[in-house]
């Protein structure tokens, strides 16, 4: 299979996932290109993570096409999709209390080959967690575990990145530190998605953005053009003046 | 013997603690699987001890029958045995932990009954022993200062309880398929978000749970007789071990089967009868000092919960009163 680096490395048509009679997404279609950073906007409810579950293959979803790399992924499991080069900073952390620091990052390479050297890795990003690695997971400061969450997920390799709300309820100085590590990552060639309530910083930290309300897509474009009133419209309903 | 060392009185009582605790190596090892299984997998296998009965009969059929020597036997049966847990739970667990609550207790309830009938049909009726293959280890023991005798085997059986608990730890703190059973354990879901490999890590489990109760299966033929129904017994002495030691550690379950053990031996004293009823009466007692203390730590305290209670209630009768007015 030829990779073909001008095609997006990401590639999201029309994707409809429902909970019940809930529909969670309604025809999501988005791009995530190599070496960029992509912001999903939207409120409580909206559907950004039922999105990032869908791809990241936790939730089924009942129609739709997701090509990773140029490959269908569809129906894949979650470490399939670890394997393939995908890693998942998931919403609240989930970091296990029955795991030490280090044993929690070295939980995401359950997955195959290389730990220490990528545990190094992970540590020279975050030395604060060297220090810390044999306390218990969820002894250390709610910083401390989303750097948990992030070097977690980099233990696959991976070549695209999903960020659920890694800013919920960290002080802004922590915020921009993680912000500062994703941006070093994505200079190193890695994707990210991050998905944002807080739309600012997501504009702020991203090339593209797209705004999410009740599982459609309302708008779409460059974050550096972003217009402020259009995506209160977008994020809020129309009802919102 | 009357001695100076223990009194003549004491002697029995220290006796039936030695044998207690030795006997508890055994049940802790018939235990851990269970533990495991209930702890990681959520998945409640009633045919655990039918398995063990199997694991036995294996290695009986591979040394009377073929004449291999019996530790080669062991070293045979043990990978087929796990290799056949982690197939059972591809196969069927899966399958029926997906039809709810119910369907798991009825399909292993019916593999336990298929297992018994097949092995019956197999193997006959007969009881059965390894207890002549293992030579002077089945009767040898030591005697202690006071007259106090320990069996070999005893001994060996509980070390190697320790050896397979100690390495089953090693395993889930230090190797990546440990890790991937403990988180699973904790949040099967939270897991797979990280990446983990769930269905791999229980598939993982059943196997080494299997694996254990077919070890424990052999300690059980060469301390005594078994037959293609002993399984169910064993059963509910791994799960007294598994409720008592808690679940969720693999160290509990060694201090829950020594527990059950000297309790079973301590009854033995009163009579044979009274040994597995006073194990059942401590598995009890334990039992329901963990559901009490589950109710009140979620009712703060056991202070708060009496009062909460009688509170409770008072407001009841009150209003019953209230109602008649
Ligand atoms: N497992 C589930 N079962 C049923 N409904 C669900 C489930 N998960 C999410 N939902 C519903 O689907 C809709 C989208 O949820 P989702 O979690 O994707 O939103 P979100 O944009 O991530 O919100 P938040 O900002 O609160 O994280 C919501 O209405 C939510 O209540
Ligand atoms: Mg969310």
């Amino acid at each position: 299979m030829t990779t073909d680096a001008s095609r997006p490395l990401l590639e999201v048509s029309d994707l409809h996932l429902r909970y019940g009679g809930l529909r969670a997404l309604d025809g999501v279609s988005l791009t995530v290109n190599r070496r960029e950073t992509v912001a999903v906007l939207g409120a409580n409810g909206a559907g950004k993570s039922s999105l990032i579950k869908a791809i990241y293959g936790v939730e089924p979803f009942s129609a739709g096409q997701i090509l990773f790399d140029g490959v269908a992924v569809s129906g894949r499991s979650p470490n399939q999709m670890a394997r393939a080069g995908i890693g998942l900073v998931p919403e609240g952390r989930k970091i296990f209390p029955s795991l030490s620091v280090e044993e929690n990052i070295r939980l995401g390479a359950a997955i195959g080959g290389h730990d220490s050297a990528d545990v190094d890795r992970v540590f020279e990003i975050f030395p604060e967690l060297k220090e810390r690695r044999h306390v218990q997971g969820t002894l250390v400061s709610g910083g401390q575990q989303q750097m948990i969450a992030i070097g977690r997920a980099l233990m696959a390799r991976p070549r695209l990145l999903l960020c659920d709300e890694i800013s919920l309820g960290l002080a802004p100085t922590v915020v921009d530190r993680l912000y500062d590590v994703i941006g070093d990552l994505v200079a190193e060639g890695m994707a990210v998605l991050i998905v944002e309530q807080e739309t600012n910083r997501a504009l702020k930290s991203s090339e593209r953005y797209y705004c999410l309300l009740e599982g459609r897509v309302t708008a779409q474009g460059r974050s550096a053009e972003a217009d402020q009133d259009e995506i209160t419209r977008a994020y809020f309903g129309g009802d919102h003046d | 013997m009357p001695d100076a060392f223990l009194p003549e009185l004491l002697q029995p009582l220290v006796q039936a603690l030695v044998q207690g605790t030795l006997l508890g190596g055994y049940y802790a090892i018939m235990a851990v699987g269970l533990s495991l299984m209930v702890g990681v997998v959520r998945f409640i296998n009633l045919a655990h001890g039918d398995m063990a009965v199997l694991g036995a009969l294996l290695v009986i059929t591979l040394t009377q029958g073929l004449g291999l020597p019996i530790f080669a036997a062991i070293l045979i049966m043990l990978p087929v045995m796990a290799l056949a847990g982690y197939g059972m739970h591809a196969l069927l667990f899966e399958r029926a932990m997906r039809g709810g609550f119910l369907l798991p207790i009825l399909v292993t309830i019916g593999l336990g009954a298929a297992l018994q009938n097949s092995m019956f049909g197999l193997w006959g009726s007969n009881t059965r022993s390894l207890g002549a293959d293992i030579g002077a280890l089945s009767w040898a023991s030591w005697t202690l200062p006071g007259g106090v005798l320990v069996g070999q085997l005893p001994v060996l059986v509980c070390l190697c309880a320790v050896l397979v608990i100690g390495s089953l730890h090693l395993v889930l703190r230090h190797t990546r398929l440990g890790r991937a059973i403990k988180a699973t354990s904790t949040d099967a879901e939270a897991a797979e978000l990280c990446g983990v490999d769930a269905r791999r890590a229980r598939r993982a489990a059943s196997a080494i749970a299997v694996g254990l109760a077919a070890l424990a299966g052999v300690f059980l033929a060469m301390r005594g007789q078994i037959t293609p129904y002993s399984g169910p017994a064993q059963l509910i002495f791994a799960f007294e071990a598994v409720v008592i030691g808690g679940l969720g550690s693999v160290w509990g379950t060694l201090v829950g089967g020594i527990v059950l053990g000297i309790s079973q031996s301590l009854g033995g004293l009163v009579s044979n009868q009274a040994s597995l009823l006073t194990g059942h009466l401590v598995f009890l007692a334990v039992l329901l000092l963990r559901l009490f203390r589950e109710w009140t730590a979620a009712h703060g305290g056991w202070r708060a919960s009496v009062r909460a209670w009688t509170t409770l209630h008072r407001g009841r009768f009150a209003r019953r009163k209230g109602e008649k007015a």
